[in-house]
């Protein structure tokens, strides 16, 4: 993924894509309708929708088997005209001759292509090894089992060194344990860049292969296959299916398929928004806060965030998000990559300590969304203890677990440091001191 | 290390009898064609020894087999063609149709004049004509299971012939060639009992005045049969059944064991069994010596380059001029059966009021003795055929005895049949049937046998559980599973009973011809006084009638029925 908009990374591209075939009594049937789509370079894309939505008629026009009734297919920056082995196939079923063994079922491309018989010899031998079927070289694919079948048929489409690999449903005729097994081996070869193609297209009806491969997963309706959403998945290769991301796409895009009527987006930004939504605090402590301050201070108020980081031997990475901290309570402003200080910034840094923790106190009230929150809800409450449990529950709603865990600590020590409440780490309680009762915390 | 010499020496042994056998099938070959070549002489001299009977045995089959290779090459040629052009669907399936219910009788006149008048000072043509009537019997029903299966080539494995362009040579030896072969074989198997079945037709007929005979097996038969000879018949019997036999391991066997790895199917259950010639010549390391050579030969770059050079230049030669040829191939055809169309109309025309009464009467008669004939075959063949099918170890044990049954030539059994007949007092009028069902009941029941064998376990299993049994059973479970196999049957019988009137309307029995009115007598009539117009119009009548048939019952019959069936999976 070094360049996301730059064309030259396009593989292939379909645009305006619309395929009719004509039905019964002289009417004419929408398979697919203004399909445009882009196959980038190093990148996997799913094609995902109901049955009858023309996964399997794209892939056909993609690969040049169908002409669209409509629009163009361009490959390599050229329209595509007929069927070319640097765009190949792996079939649901597989699609091997029955009566060749594994070895010439895979040569048989090559052989078409006119290779000579060592070049053929070795090429697949490596394809094979690499695959997994080391071992299997005479056997027949009727000896095979599923899973090993499915093996030969991506090994002979992988053998021309295609630069695109269409895949169509190509675990979905194998049983459950077979199909995750060679779903990881797969995207194992393809993140360690063993697979001699440059892009993947994967059709699929199975929304948890489609988040487990691709970068990119378009979701098309039915009755005609138009395109809903275009969904990019972010998330590292190898990606654990326990992880909560794994499980927002997964719900994001069940909720999508199985409200067709729906405007997708909206139930896209139902997802994306209702988490961010709510404002998130920066991992960082007040000490670190007041810290950055002071050295912007001392640099007469304004300095760069690179040379910051710099002579304080941090990462930017690091550096980031105490700046975000400040910028967010309001202490300075960042303007291209210069940090500046704010007057609350002055005012805080010139302060004594207790000044200062006034001062922090305000800024926070003011601008951290969660520590209000916090303040109203004990404010609230007759006894002004609140279990932090309900507020990690609250924010559930709008983070992942671990998340709102952290932002919870976060909001509690600048709580703590703004002596707007306390917390009790033995019960778990957050509370606001009596007045009458000062100091008792230590 | 003994082992081993051991195996050396078998290898020797085992490549020096194959080399033998060779030397032996080339030597007949030679000593058939030296005998091929002799002087126009249209009536053999049959004698009614039993060596004799063994050369005519040699004869007949070598004539067998030059019709299938001549069958099998048109099968090809004509089943690829229908199958990838638009003209074929249109035009060469409808006629395959119409070719497949020409009684061999009729074309006979027109076939043995054109070939006698090629080679007229040699006997060649003669045999030529004999060939080519066998021809007739093998080869509409290959060409039509070489289109079928190109038709039904799975999508998928289309398309990674294209992905991968694979050139149209590579596509046929590669994928079509393999997925037609295991229909194309059993075709040819039945093909093969259809050259049998009118063999004694082929090599001993009379045209006009003019009686033919040639040495073989078939000319032996009715010599037998016209002299009453009935050790010689009993000899020509045996003969049938040993060549029928030798065939069937030698040629047909081993080729189904081999076809089996052509199976789409992914299930590797070795139904098959094992053929010992086949094991025989995968033990030649001969052969497999000759292949290295051969693909070691191909392989040489300089050669790679100069094939490819050299196709090239032939194709850029050939291909310009192919597309202009097509096209005037097909005006030519057109124009000849647009011409054949307007002869036929007009000697249509041309027939007389008691002609027109005499064939629609005798069409009339056959085409209710091909009912009676198919309705008795159902009677008792079906019941038999579940009853063995259902049975799977019967079955198996049933089935190649069936195939032999299937594949005996019934005329050959007429005179036993007739002599039946004779003591029971019963005319041929109605007599006819009994011999059309000797040779057509066969294909009824062994569709039967293997429609119920794929009657699941499963499904018999709840037949048991819920004790449907009965009427109901019949009615709801075995009849409907059956069905598809069941109606391919009944269609293969009454083809096989139209033609098989041609032999069992108009016999020859203790030196006199006997028969009784139907189109098989009118067509034997017909070519006896060289009466054209009424073979003409006897020929239409039956082709009218039976493709009629086909296209209004068995055809839609079979459609539904097999769409019932295919719900199901």
């Amino acid at each position: 993924m070094t360049d996301q908009n730059g064309t030259t990374n396009i593989i292939a591209a379909l645009s305006h894509v619309t395929k009719t075939i004509e039905g019964t009594r002289r009417t004419t049937v929408t398979i697919v309708e203004d399909i445009n789509l882009q196959l980038k370079k190093d990148r996997i894309t799913a094609l995902l929708g109901p049955s009858g939505s023309g996964k399997s008629t794209l892939i056909k026009i993609i690969s040049g088997l169908q002409k669209p009734t409509s629009g163009e297919v361009i490959f390599n920056g050229m329209p595509l005209e007929a069927p070319t082995s640097k765009i190949s196939i792996a079939f649901q079923n597989f699609a091997l001759f029955p009566w060749l063994t594994v070895f010439e079922n895979v040569a048989i491309v090559l052989e078409a292509k006119g290779a000579d018989r060592q070049e053929i010899k070795d090429k697949a031998l490596k394809i094979l090894d690499t695959i997994g079927l080391d071992g299997f070289e005479d056997a027949y694919p009727k000896e095979l089992s599923g899973g090993m079948k499915q093996r030969v048929g991506f090994a002979r489409s992988l053998i021309v060194e295609p630069e695109l690999l269409c895949m169509d449903e190509p675990f979905s005729a194998l049983d459950i344990l077979t199909a995750e097994n060679l779903r990881r081996e797969f995207i194992e070869l393809w993140t360690d860049r063993k697979l001699p193609t440059k892009a993947i297209l994967l059709v699929t009806h199975n929304i948890e292969e489609a988040v487990f491969f691709a970068d990119e997963c378009i979701i098309l309706s039915k009755n005609p296959g138009r395109i809903r959403a275009n969904i990019s998945i972010n998330l590292p290769h190898k990606r654990n299916t326990e992880s909560d991301e794994f499980k927002m796409f997964i719900d994001m895009i069940y909720q999508i398929l199985t409200n067709p009527e729906a405007e997708a987006e909206s139930i896209q930004s139902k997802f994306f928004i209702s988490r961010e939504k709510y404002q998130m605090l920066p991992n960082a402590k007040p000490g670190a806060i007041a810290g950055l301050l002071e050295l912007v201070f001392e640099r007469g108020g304004e300095e760069d965030i690179y040379k910051l980081s710099d002579e304080l031997q941090m990462e930017v990475d690091d550096i980031l998000p105490i700046v975000d901290a400040c910028v967010l309570l309001q202490f300075v402003r960042v303007t291209e990559g210069d940090i500046t200080l704010t007057e609350q910034g002055k005012e805080f840094v010139t302060a004594d300590i207790l000044e200062r923790k006034v001062n922090f106190s305000r800024q926070a009230m003011g601008n951290a969304v969660l520590v209000k929150q916090i303040i109203r809800l004990l404010t609230a409450k007759k006894n002004h203890k609140l279990h932090e449990d309900f507020i990690e529950e609250y924010l559930s709603k709008y983070f992942t677990q671990e998340e709102a865990k952290r932002q919870l600590e976060i909001a509690v020590t600048w709580g703590r440091f703004g002596e707007l409440f306390s917390y009790d780490a033995s019960t778990g309680e957050l509370y606001i001191e009596e007045p009458a009762a000062n100091s008792v915390r230590p | 290390m003994l082992t081993i010499e051991l195996k050396k020496f078998q290898h020797i042994w085992i490549n020096l009898s194959f080399v033998v056998i060779l030397a032996g099938i080339v030597y007949l070959l030679i000593h058939v064609y030296i005998n091929l070549v002799v002087p126009f002489k249209p009536l053999s001299h049959i004698s009614l020894s039993p060596i004799a009977l063994i050369t005519y045995s040699a004869y007949s089959t070598i004539r067998m087999c030059a019709a299938y290779g001549l069958s099998l090459l048109f099968a090809l040629g004509y089943g690829y063609i229908a199958a990838r052009t638009r003209f074929g669907d249109v035009i060469m399936v409808p006629l395959l149709d119409v070719l497949q219910s020409i009684p061999v009788l009729s074309l006979m006149p027109a076939i043995v004049l054109f070939f006698i008048s090629l080679f007229p000072h040699s006997n060649f043509g003669l045999e030529l004509a004999a060939i080519v009537m066998i021809f007739t019997a093998m080869s509409w029903n290959m060409a039509f299971s070489v289109y079928q299966s190109l038709k039904a080539i799975p999508n998928d494995l289309d398309y990674v012939s294209s992905i991968y362009q694979f050139s149209r040579g590579r596509k046929f030896i590669s994928l079509e060639l393999p997925y037609s072969s295991i229909s194309l074989i059993w075709n040819s198997m039945m093909s093969f009992a259809g050259g049998w079945f009118f063999l004694s037709v082929n090599e001993a007929f009379v045209l006009g005045k003019q009686s033919y005979m040639l040495r073989g097996i078939g000319a032996y038969m009715s010599v037998a049969q016209g002299q009453s000879n009935a050790r010689a018949m009993v000899y020509s019997l045996i003969a049938m059944g040993i060549i029928i036999a030798l065939v069937d391991r030698l040629l047909w066997k081993p080729l189904i064991v081999w076809s089996g790895k052509f199976k789409i199917e992914d299930t590797s259950s070795g139904q098959e069994g094992e053929s010992l010639v086949l094991n025989y010549l995968k033990r030649l390391t001969i052969l497999r010596t000759l292949k290295h050579l051969s693909s070691n030969i191909r392989e040489r770059k300089s050669l790679r380059l100069a094939y490819s050079d050299t196709k090239d230049r032939i194709m850029g030669a050939v291909v310009p001029v192919l597309k202009p040829l097509g096209v005037v191939i097909i005006i030519g055809v057109s124009g000849a059966v647009l011409f054949g169309i307007y002869r036929s109309a007009r000697m249509l025309l041309d027939l007389s009021e008691k002609d027109i009464v005499y064939i629609t009467t005798s069409v009339l008669l056959t085409f209710s003795r091909v009912l009676a004939t198919i309705a008795i075959g159902i009677l008792w063949a079906v019941p038999a055929g579940v009853y063995i099918g259902m049975r799977k170890r019967l079955a198996t044990k049933f089935q190649p005895l069936i195939q032999f049954l299937a594949s005996y030539p019934a005329p050959m059994l007429y005179p036993i049949a007739l002599l039946v007949l004779e003591a029971a007092h019963i005319g041929l009028g109605i007599g006819s049937v009994l011999l059309m069902l000797l040779g057509t009941q066969w294909y009824i029941l062994y569709n039967t046998v293997s429609g119920s064998m794929s009657l699941s376990d499963d499904l018999i299993g709840v037949t048991r559980l819920f004790s449907i049994k009965g009427f109901t059973l019949w009615k709801k479970v075995i009849i409907p599973a059956i069905a598809p196999q069941l109606i391919t049957g009944i269609i293969t019988a009454a083809g096989g009973a139209w033609n098989a009137s041609i032999v069992a309307e108009y016999v020859s029995y203790r030196n006199n011809i006997i028969s009784t009115r139907g189109i098989g007598t009118l067509l034997n009539r017909a070519i006896e006084k060289n009466d054209f117009h009424l073979l003409f119009g006897g020929t239409f009548a039956m082709i009218l009638i039976v493709v009629l048939i086909n296209m209004t019952v068995w055809k839609r019959l079979y459609r539904k029925v097999s769409q019932l069936s295919q719900l199901e999976s």
